[in-house]
């Protein structure tokens, strides 16, 4: 069965459209739901943003669906234009606005920058403080308390901490929240405002977990005295009833400030301000004897092939397993920053080559290092900005000491040749779950990247990601969001970096319709 | 008129007066700015929102620091000492950095900020709560948020307190 409503206009397939009136669609659709019990119903809206009242027409047409035990199955088509079906941003409408430039630069300058939004958060903070001279009533105490001190006194107090106990410092309440915020433990210098709000947005996103996938668009309405609420996914055209799931948000993003304005110092703040934070493995992993762990599909994979290369000795003594991956953790921890030499023929091979019956060999070293890649001309440019900033380099770089450094700086030349140990699964860099992943001048996998350098950089695992870039698109005129696309693959945006086709129908083609919500939230813009 | 024989008075909130000497006395960076402006041998400072009790022991500090330049203590020396200075209770710790912070002295506002640093470190947010009788006013979502960040590889820590 098909029903197509369109200016408010029902048929079925079998029918040629028939214009009818509102209250006749009602009794239209009841009609043909009743006839055909407990087949799918397949419902086309097509609205027109002329008028729009098409969201109410929708949920009135639902509602009957609701009722009737056809609740989550419909499909809207909707008219060619994405930014009609919010009311709102019927504004950014192309027919309206044919003429004016629609290039990617004017998207970017649209942007509201991360400064404001956080000013206006902050204000509220402020409020809290009278929570607090009730709580000093309450307790009856007399004398000056920790928040009676001056607010640069706190700041600096908050200076003294170390990353972890500024944390603490920070979780109890919120004015001492919004006064750590912009403390960067370890830092030379003082951050410019500019790069402090940079910091606080990524902190933001690395802390966002949730989010409510941008596709899907809420109406709530009032029909015939129901109320029902429904989402309806505007790429794959799916509706659902409310409450859905809220999806993981990738944690991370693109990082694209101008160049000059100190990318790297920022960067390397959110480093510091996060240091000794680690990776978390995935829910379903199994924890391995010496701290690290397996997803279920990796011990799946490496049993089958210890399988085909051992054949029958298939069980290993446990101890055995136990004993050589000892020997591994047994190493000096690095405290603070250590700067593995990991270019230029030295790296991980001088380990010793793993055994093909340890298990152990390849679990997931969970990690609280930030992995950075950068192109080979631009080491020198961090290890100068690491030494002016941060004390303490020192040069090592053994496997299971990746992960427990705090910053590894390694070259796109050296992920490319990690592809080919990928595929021997030989990959030091590959078995470690980084906290963080940093691509400096990312966009070099956005449009030129060879595919292997991006399949590496795709597989690598890390909590965080972030894409460090002055210019997210070639600075051509014609600049394409398609570049976009495999920064936002790498970055795992749940929504648009999970395939192809969801991006084409939800950012490729509505671009022309203005509507990019994703990027709203994922560039940042000074 | 030499720096060195000149005295200053500085008035504390409750009118008491301390006679500290040109040199103690500027470590202060506000006090230092005000007497520039003037030439005579006795100033009085009025400092209104500084009790006696505190003002006390912030010119202790001063007068501790600008002998221990001037004869050149050890650096040992000085720190033990700044250890003991800071052996007091919250209230007075405070009161301190307020003073501190109010007659702009560096090195004693530095040397509280490490203290209560010090308090803080490698404790939960309750026990920072309780220790300066702070409120938590958190939504419930933010607390549990906050909860489930905490991957800091505790056994490490762990380690580390061993050791010391």
């Amino acid at each position: 069965m098909l029903i197509w409503l369109g200016d408010v206009a029902v048929s079925t397939d079998h029918e040629a459209i028939s214009r009818l009136k509102r209250g006749r669609v009602s009794s239209e659709v009841s009609k043909l739901i009743d006839g055909r019990d407990g087949e799918r119903a397949e419902l086309f809206v097509n609205v027109s943003h002329d008028s729009c009242e098409h969201s109410a027409r929708e949920v009135f047409v639902l509602s009957h669906l609701a009722r009737l035990g056809f609740s989550s199955d419909f499909h809207v088509g909707v008219c060619g234009f994405y930014g009609c079906v919010d009311c709102k941003e019927t504004k950014g409408h192309p027919k309206q606005s044919k003429n004016s430039p629609f290039n990617l630069s004017t998207l970017f300058k649209s942007l509201p920058s991360p400064l404001e939004v956080l000013a206006a958060q902050r204000s509220v903070n402020y409020q809290n403080l009278a929570l607090h001279e009730a709580a000093k009533l309450k307790n009856g105490m007399k004398g000056p308390f920790l928040l009676d001190l001056p607010e640069s006194t706190l700041r600096q107090i908050s200076r003294f901490l170390d990353p972890r106990s500024l944390r603490a410092f920070a979780g109890t309440c919120r004015y001492l929240e919004s006064i750590s915020e912009t403390t960067i433990p370890y830092l030379k210098l003082k951050l410019y405002p500019h790069q402090v709000a940079a910091v606080e947005w990524m902190m933001q996103r690395e802390e966002n977990r949730e989010m409510r996938n941008p596709l899907l668009h809420i109406f709530s309405g009032t029909a015939e005295g129901l109320k029902i609420d429904y989402a309806l996914n505007m790429a794959t055209k799916q509706g659902s009833l409310v409450p859905f799931e809220d999806l993981e948000d990738c944690r991370g993003g693109l990082f694209c400030d101008e160049p000059g304005l100190g990318k790297t110092i920022t960067s390397l703040a959110l480093v510091l301000r996060t240091s000794g934070l680690r990776s978390s493995p995935p829910q379903s992993s199994r924890i391995l004897d010496d701290g690290t762990y397996m997803t279920m599909e990796d011990i799946d994979r490496v049993e089958s092939q210890r399988f085909e290369a051992i054949g029958v000795h298939r069980s290993t003594p446990r101890s055995r397993r136990r004993a050589s991956t000892d020997d591994e953790l047994v190493t000096p921890k690095k405290r603070r920053v250590s700067r593995p030499d990991f270019y230029g023929g030295r790296g991980p091979s001088t380990l010793p080559s793993p055994t093909n019956t340890n298990l152990g060999n390849h679990g997931v070293y969970t990690s609280k290092a930030t992995l950075v890649v950068v192109p080979s001309t631009l080491v020198d440019h961090w290890r100068n900005q690491m030494a002016l900033l941060i004390s303490g380099n020192t040069a090592k770089y053994p496997a299971s000491l990746l992960a427990e450094m705090d910053l590894v700086v390694t070259t796109f030349n050296r992920l490319s040749i990690e592809y080919q140990k990928m595929r021997t699964g030989d990959s030091q860099l590959l078995r470690v779950h980084w906290l963080r992943i940093i691509l400096d001048e990312g966009h070099k996998l956005g449009s030129i990247g060879p595919t292997d350098l991006k399949t590496v950089c795709n597989s690598l695992r890390a909590d965080r990601r972030w894409v460090m870039t002055g210019t997210p698109t070639p600075s051509t005129p014609n600049s394409d969001v398609r570049h976009l696309f495999p920064l936002l693959t790498f970055i795992k945006d749940p929504v648009y970096g999970s395939s192809s086709k969801v991006w084409d129908a939800g950012i490729q083609r509505p671009y022309e319709a203005y509507i990019v919500s994703n990027l709203r939230s994922s560039a940042n813009l000074l | 008129m030499t720096e060195k024989g000149r005295i200053v008075k500085m008035v504390s909130q409750d009118q008491e007066e301390f006679e500290v000497e040109y040199g103690v006395a500027t470590m202060s960076t506000l006090i230092a700015n005000v007497l520039q402006d003037v030439s005579e041998e006795t100033t009085t400072v009025p400092i209104p929102n500084v009790n006696a009790q505190v003002l006390a022991k912030v010119i202790e500090y001063c007068r501790y620091h600008y002998e221990a330049k001037r004869i050149d203590q050890s650096e040992e020396d000085i720190e033990r000492w700044n250890k003991d200075f800071m052996k007091v209770d919250n209230k007075t710790l405070f009161n301190i950095l307020i003073a501190a912070s109010f007659l702009d002295i560096a090195d004693l506002l530095d040397l509280g900020c490490k203290t209560v640093a010090g308090m803080i470190k490698d404790k939960s947010v309750e026990q920072i709560r309780e220790l300066f009788c702070i409120e938590g006013d958190f939504t419930e979502e933010q607390e549990a948020k906050m909860r489930e960040e905490n991957n800091w590889g505790s056994e490490m820590s762990q380690e580390n307190n061993a050791a010391q």
